[in-house]
């Protein structure tokens, strides 16, 4: 039976609420956007109160995995309705790139998924809830890595009632045969596997296994509902090396242009894909954080900076010198190039033994020309043209280095340090050649299909569209069309006039303030003034130092003295003393703001004039 | 740890990832005893413990019974089941000095006659416990 989710069933609204995810928001920053997006796809307010609870502030989590997740809790007393959404983050840095390239795609390691159902569970005594109480539903979102993470943690550990997932990475048979003792028992039985023979499973027909796992766990797979794009590059490889997919699964085509990557794939032998992918990710990462030669340093372990200074020295007496001044970093380029090159070049050869039926499907799909199919093909092969002048060259010189016979070495090595730097020197080449803008940019609308925006753009139509996670609507005047950031606008709007409210405190609040001191210190003035008449009064005796000033020192020949003091006191009121002009021009000015801001959103009313909702979405927008 | 006698490691379901994850698949071979031990080592926290054996329990598929052997080092819990086709254990260690934790799955089938593999299973039940008795964890800072 498929679930129903009370407060968040909304495709738009959960696909921005996921990508929300990345931006990993302050707790009250997080819940007024959900409070936001909730009034533009809704239109009306979300009833419900919101608590939060962030991966970071789990105490069960050590973050090795690199797993990240925000639990959402919402609650309704009146209506008596609970539901607590888990968000897992998908793939967002390196450490998700790495787990996914080594671990999750060979379907060994799933510690993030193990992550995943330990912060749920977590999640769910934090806000009181109990585990074992289905009255409450608990829904996995996640986009990515995350539908890995979530989808195993939910077949395997019951982690969720529902998992709802965007662009996600399947779920991977032998990675459940590791983490759900149960499936393993029951391929174990049903295929008669030998106890004894620990790799038993490998011998398992592909077909076969995935067939058995799709029947395991059918039940659950009704509660799983995916949205995938056919131009998804994960898509592409999700029918290898035992990742098959779950679920309800609702296909769109997100860039018509192309005919998206999956067959292409498939028709590509497994170990094949695996070598391009875990390249092309490298490349990808690589190339973002530093360029060409960050690629060739996390590869190779060489310093392209280091490689060509070295280069610029000339001659082989140049050689000796640099090598005396450089003998470490000279050491630490051979052990890694001697430790890496094997492994690369293993899989460059894989690509160029292929290259024909790789690049060349890919130039009958329209992703490359047949000139760029020419370079790639021409500069990968150059790559391993160069690997292997690397291995050539490092085959006499580590073997020389081992004698520990420096001076040997110097003589016998420095001709073979110098071919190798030219032969690393080139390969660098041939990496630019790779990293010029024309296949940066096929590689970024590749990977724009991945992402959630393309998504939102192809479920929504009319005049509604999507630019991050921020709502878009298209006016049209005339034969022209205004494209209106509505969550900007009310945003615009929801904080302009929070701040205006803000100022108008401040500005009564000082004018308060004003009244009182000024009040105040006249009171204050005012009392000492007859504090001192009555001291004057009571003890007339005391100020007759003043009369002597006049009439010289009291004597039987001059005996002037005071009797009494009277005063005859008159204090006026206080007046003039407000500061009302100045108050009322801060006032005005506050008006005038105000004005302004709703002058604003009436530009933006008028636009879609005949639209009630639009109207009603900024005054819904003051109260959140 | 002492490695199960007999044991062989698959090489393909090997796998260690950094700190964060190392698991292997041991196979035994014991007279008419088959067994196989699923073993993964976590970073586990101390404290981690209810929430990790309520995910053995739904990986297992129902309710496990865990007995609980605490030393100064490690705190064991152990359960035994029997279904149609196997036996078995499920087992968790958690590191009592340290971050780290060791979960533990076997399974067994006996293809002998009924006396001999009520003596294996007998034996297997020592073995398994002596076993886990004897994984230690080494401390980074020892």
């Amino acid at each position: 039976m498929k679930m129903t989710m009370y407060f968040l069933e909304n495709d738009p609204f959960l696909l921005r609420l996921i990508h929300l995810e990345y931006d990993n928001l302050p707790e009250e920053e997080m819940k007024s956007k959900i409070k936001q997006f909730y009034i533009e796809e809704f239109g009306t307010t979300l009833e419900a109160d919101i608590e939060i609870f962030h991966s970071s502030d789990a105490n069960t989590l050590d973050g090795i995995s690199g797993y990240d997740g925000t639990a959402i809790y919402l609650s309704n007393e009146e209506n008596r309705m609970e539901e607590l959404y888990v968000i897992s983050q998908g793939t967002q840095d390196l450490v998700d790139w790495d787990y996914n390239v080594k671990s999750m795609f060979a379907g060994l390691d799933y510690s993030q998924a193990l992550d995943t159902n330990k912060f749920t569970e977590e999640a769910i005594i934090k806000f009181g809830l109990h585990s074992k109480d289905d009255s409450i539903p608990v829904i996995g979102l996640g986009h990515s890595l995350a539908n890995n993470n979530n989808s195993t943690a939910y077949l395997a550990y019951d982690t969720f009632d529902f998992v709802y997932s965007i662009n996600g990475a399947q779920t991977n048979y032998y990675q459940l045969y590791r983490a759900d003792i149960e499936f393993r028992r029951e391929v174990s039985r049903e295929f008669s596997l030998s106890l004894t023979d620990p790799d038993a499973i490998y011998d398992i027909d592909p077909t076969k296994l995935q067939a058995f796992a799709e029947t395991h766990y059918a039940d659950k797979a009704e509660n799983i509902h995916q949205t995938i794009s056919l131009d998804d590059p994960l898509y592409a490889v999700s029918g290898q090396r035992g990742f098959f997919t779950i679920g309800e699964v609702n296909y769109l085509e997100t860039n018509p242009d192309y005919p998206g990557l999956r067959e292409i794939m498939d028709d590509i032998p497994d170990e094949v894909v695996r070598d391009f992918q875990e390249l092309a990710i490298q490349y990808t990462v690589s190339s973002e954080k530093g360029g060409t030669d960050q690629f060739i340093y996390d590869v190779l372990g060489a310093d392209m900076e280091f490689v060509n200074t070295l280069l610029e020295i000339d001659g082989v007496g140049s050689g000796v010198h640099t090598y005396f001044t450089h003998q470490e970093e000279l050491d630490t380029l051979i052990r890694n190039l001697n430790d890496n090159v094997p492994e690369l070049m293993s899989k460059v050869t894989t690509i160029t033994s292929n290259a024909d039926l790789i690049f060349g499907r890919l130039e009958e799909a329209g992703y490359i020309s047949t000139q760029q199919k020419d370079v790639l093909i021409t500069e990968i092969t150059a790559i391993e043209t160069e690997l292997l002048g690397i291995q050539q060259a490092l085959e006499s010189n580590v073997t020389i280095r081992d004698t520990g016979n420096f001076f040997a070495q110097i003589g016998g090595d420095i001709g073979s340090i110098i071919r190798l730097l030219e032969h690393a020197s080139a390969l660098q080449d041939s990496a630019g050649a790779l990293g010029q803008k024309e296949f940066m940019d096929i590689l970024q609308m590749i990977g724009a299909s991945h992402g959630i925006p393309e998504v939102l753009d192809a479920i929504t139509g009319g005049r509604k569209s999507y630019m991050g996670t921020d709502m878009i609507l298209t006016a049209t005047q005339g034969k022209k069309e205004i494209r209106v950031n509505m969550s900007a606008a009310l945003e615009l709007y929801q904080k302009g006039l929070g701040k205006l409210a803000e100022k108008e405190t401040a500005i009564t609040r000082l004018a308060n303030a004003v009244d009182r001191e000024i009040q105040q210190a006249y009171n204050e003035e005012k009392r000492k003034v007859i504090a001192k008449i009555n001291e004057m009064e009571a003890s007339p005796l005391m100020y007759q130092f003043r009369l002597m000033l006049h009439l010289g020192t009291y004597s039987v020949l001059n005996p002037h003295r005071i009797e009494s003091i009277r005063v005859h006191e008159e204090i006026y009121p206080l007046e003039q003393a407000d500061l009302d002009h100045e108050f009322n021009s801060f006032r005005h000015a506050l008006e005038r703001e105000q004005k302004h801001i709703e002058n604003y959103r009436q530009a933006v009313e008028l636009l879609f004039d005949e639209d009630e909702k639009v109207s009603r979405q900024f005054d819904l927008i003051r109260g959140v | 740890m002492d490695f199960p006698g007999g044991g062989i490691i698959g090489e393909r379901g090997y796998s260690k990832e950094d700190k964060r994850f190392e698991s292997f698949i041991i196979g035994v071979d014991n007279n008419a005893l088959e067994t196989s031990i699923d073993f993964k080592y976590l970073p586990e926290k101390v404290g981690n413990e209810e929430i990790v054996l309520n995910q053995l329990s739904a990986s297992f598929g129902s309710e496990l019974d865990f007995k609980k052997h605490e030393t100064e080092n490690k705190t064991i819990y152990i359960s035994h089941f029997e279904t149609k086709d196997y036996f078995g254990y499920v087992a968790y260690i958690q590191n009592r000095k340290d971050i780290g934790g060791v979960q533990v799955s076997t399974h067994s089938n006996c293809n002998g006659d009924e006396e001999l593999c009520a003596d294996l299973e007998e034996q297997e039940k020592e073995n398994v416990i002596e076993w886990l008795n004897n994984i230690n964890f080494i401390s980074e800072s020892s």
